[in-house]
């Protein structure tokens, strides 16, 4: 995987050497473009993919698909199965569990989302440094990264919210920064072997900095893993989020998400199960959408599948 | 190979160290004062707070304070609980850690078993029917979340069947669902795994020279297939644990396994900072000295890796 879509950059940037500036330019767009296309082949991932344009939409505007307030308990109408005006039931204190589960589609999205973005900066930033810098640098910061992924994550992210306390942005925060291993470990890889090619020699002769090489010269050409590594992670983001919240560390009531959801419905779990099997099939449909679509991208940036 | 595995030996000790540091400073910025937890409603007079905080060291800097309590740790003294007052947390967390060692051996034990057999006949069959039902178990197995499946699987098989009990243990009916739970994500990786390790492998030169040789097709897959395609899932499986240890943690609370994920949440909930600082050294303990044994294990399968 650490290879994968480093030649797609690195061989438009071989070309900017030797072609006039307008030909790399349109043959930059062209691997993106090839690359697109091989994404499109795969179809289950294209299938993913508007499954998560359509929950974007939804996590955008909840208030227009809620049918009623996600938030507004009905006591006389506890745990009552579903009917053709509530067609998932209510939960265990009267609430509609269709609008709830559209509220919790804008949580585990966001979460999922900016989570991600933080821990791509975070493990991006610490694996370019670390791997082009090497020395008593990388090994600082590999140390750092070897304690992290020695956490079992549950764990730390559980004694983080309970230090912290736990709140919504809190969430956000606190995941960010305990997964961002992953990033930091292929970054650092391949860096190590981009910082040794001659195009970086080049540039360092031409008087480049440290910054301008690692942005201009090395990132690009890692950006491919990244963002396959990105697109799988919020799946695994979401699936951390609801198992906090389902422990009583993540999301608080009345605020619902997925997982505290479930949390709610294991309390009835033998009177009511009818409230725990839609929680349970969204976070199930929604990860296994991000994973296709990130399976579809690691084979469309693949440059060994040529077409 | 064993200045190798010194080197690892001691960025494990580093590793330990960061981890031990970072947790007892997240302990003192922690809510709830250790003293109101030990007292609780009872009044007590400045004397006595002042006799407690000399007993447990808590008017002491923080960095000596990190180094008594390491010191300790490192002698097997975890401190004492401050719920279950005078309760050494080393005699809760031994008492807690079997049913937990229990329940991991047995849930990879039953993953290993069942996935990679099936992954590496996935991948000689390739796209034939099973083949596609193992890769579309894989990709369904890691996207379910494993509290889901305890829920789903309490529904059916406590709720509509009957046959198993939802809680705690006794017999080896309080196992299956707990061990099942675990079990089932591991399963969809690691099939996914030997799948793909078998692939890389039996295109290579020398399966085509096994067979050009004149073994059986069975002697080639076990000789010179299996084993270099099990290399890889002896990599992964170190980094496994971590997974499988924050998987009991949610497994133990749904079913009311008294095992040390349940002890890790109820002492969270009670602010027992103690054993909560203890069972998180513990696991990352685990963790590293699962992925050394990793390190070794490759090295004894590998003779490629020894002589480097």
């Amino acid at each position: 995987m650490s290879s994968s879509g480093a030649g797609i950059t690195e061989q438009s940037q071989q070309l900017e050497g030797a072609e006039a500036l307008t030909t790399a330019g349109r043959k930059h767009r062209s691997e993106w473009q090839r690359s697109w296309q091989r994404f499109l082949r795969f179809k289950p991932g294209v299938v993913a993919g508007v499954f998560i344009i359509c929950l974007c939409i939804v996590a955008l505007v909840p208030g227009v698909f809620e049918p009623y307030d996600p938030l507004q308990p009905e006591t006389s109408m506890r745990g009552a199965s579903p009917t053709w005006d509530h067609p998932f039931g209510r939960d265990d204190i009267g609430r509609d569990i269709l609008s709830r589960l559209i509220r919790g589609t804008r949580v585990a999205l966001t979460v999922g989302i900016f989570s991600t973005l933080i821990s791509l900066v975070v493990g991006v930033t610490v694996g370019a440094v670390s791997g082009y810098f090497g020395g008593w640098v990388d090994a600082i910061l590999s140390r750092f990264v070897d304690a992290l992924m020695a956490f079992p994550i549950l764990v730390l992210l559980i004694v983080l919210a309970a230090v912290l306390g736990p709140s919504f942005w809190m969430t956000v925060v606190v995941i960010g920064l305990s997964v961002w291993s992953t990033y930091a470990r292929v970054v650092r890889a391949d860096v190590m072997s981009v910082r040794q090619r001659d195009f970086v020699f080049a540039a360092r002769a031409l008087g480049a900095t440290n910054t301008r090489i690692i942005a201009r010269h090395v990132l690009p050409n890692v950006i491919g893993p990244v963002i396959v590594i990105g697109t799988l992670s919020v799946g695994s983001i979401i699936i951390l989020e609801a198992a906090l919240s389902f422990l009583g560390f993540g999301i608080q009531r009345p605020t619902p998400s997925w997982g505290n959801m479930l949390a709610d419905a294991r309390a009835y779990i033998l009177t009511f199960p009818h409230i725990a099997y839609p929680p349970g099939i969204m976070i199930f449909l929604t990860v296994l959408a991000f994973n296709l679509v990130g399976d579809g991208m690691r084979d469309a940036l693949d440059p060994r599948q040529r077409d | 190979m064993v200045a190798f595995l010194i080197q690892r030996l001691l960025q494990g000790i580093v590793v330990l160290f960061i981890v031990t540091f970072f947790t007892f400073g997240l302990m003192q910025l922690a809510p709830g004062d250790p003293i109101d937890i030990m007292v609780g409603e009872a009044i007590i007079t400045d004397e006595q707070i002042e006799l407690i905080q000399d007993k447990w060291g808590l008017n002491r800097p923080w960095y000596e304070q990190y180094f008594t309590w390491l010191s300790n740790f490192v002698q097997g003294d975890f401190g004492q609980s401050v719920v279950r007052t005078g309760v050494p947390v080393s005699d809760m967390v031994i008492e807690a850690m079997g049913p937990t060692l229990k329940l991991n051996a047995l849930a990879i034990t039953f993953a290993l078993v069942l996935a990679i057999p099936a992954g590496i006949m996935a991948a000689v069959k390739q796209y034939s029917v099973f083949d596609s039902g193992i890769m579309v178990w894989a990709s369904a197995g890691v996207a379910l979340p494993n509290f889901w499946i305890a829920l789903m699987l309490i529904v059916l098989f406590t709720g509509q069947l009957g046959w198993l009990p939802s809680s705690t243990t006794g017999t080896w009916k309080h196992w299956v669902m707990p061990v099942a739970v675990l079990a089932i994500n591991e399963t969809a990786i690691l099939a996914r795994l030997s799948r793909g390790s078998t692939l890389e492998v039996i295109n290579q030169e020398y399966v085509t020279t096994a067979r050009a040789k004149g073994l059986s097709e069975r002697l080639v897959m076990v000789r010179h297939v299996v084993r270099n395609a099990l290399l890889p899932i002896v990599t992964v499986l170190g980094l496994r644990v971590a997974f499988l240890l924050s998987g009991t943690i949610v497994v133990e609370t749904i079913f009311a396994f008294p095992g040390i994920g349940r002890l890790f949440i109820t002492s969270v909930d009670r602010l027992d900072y103690q054993v909560v600082q203890a069972i998180t050294v513990m696991f990352v303990l685990f963790v590293i000295v699962a992925n050394i044994a990793t390190d070794l294990l490759y090295g004894i399968i590998d003779p490629r890796i020894r002589v480097k």
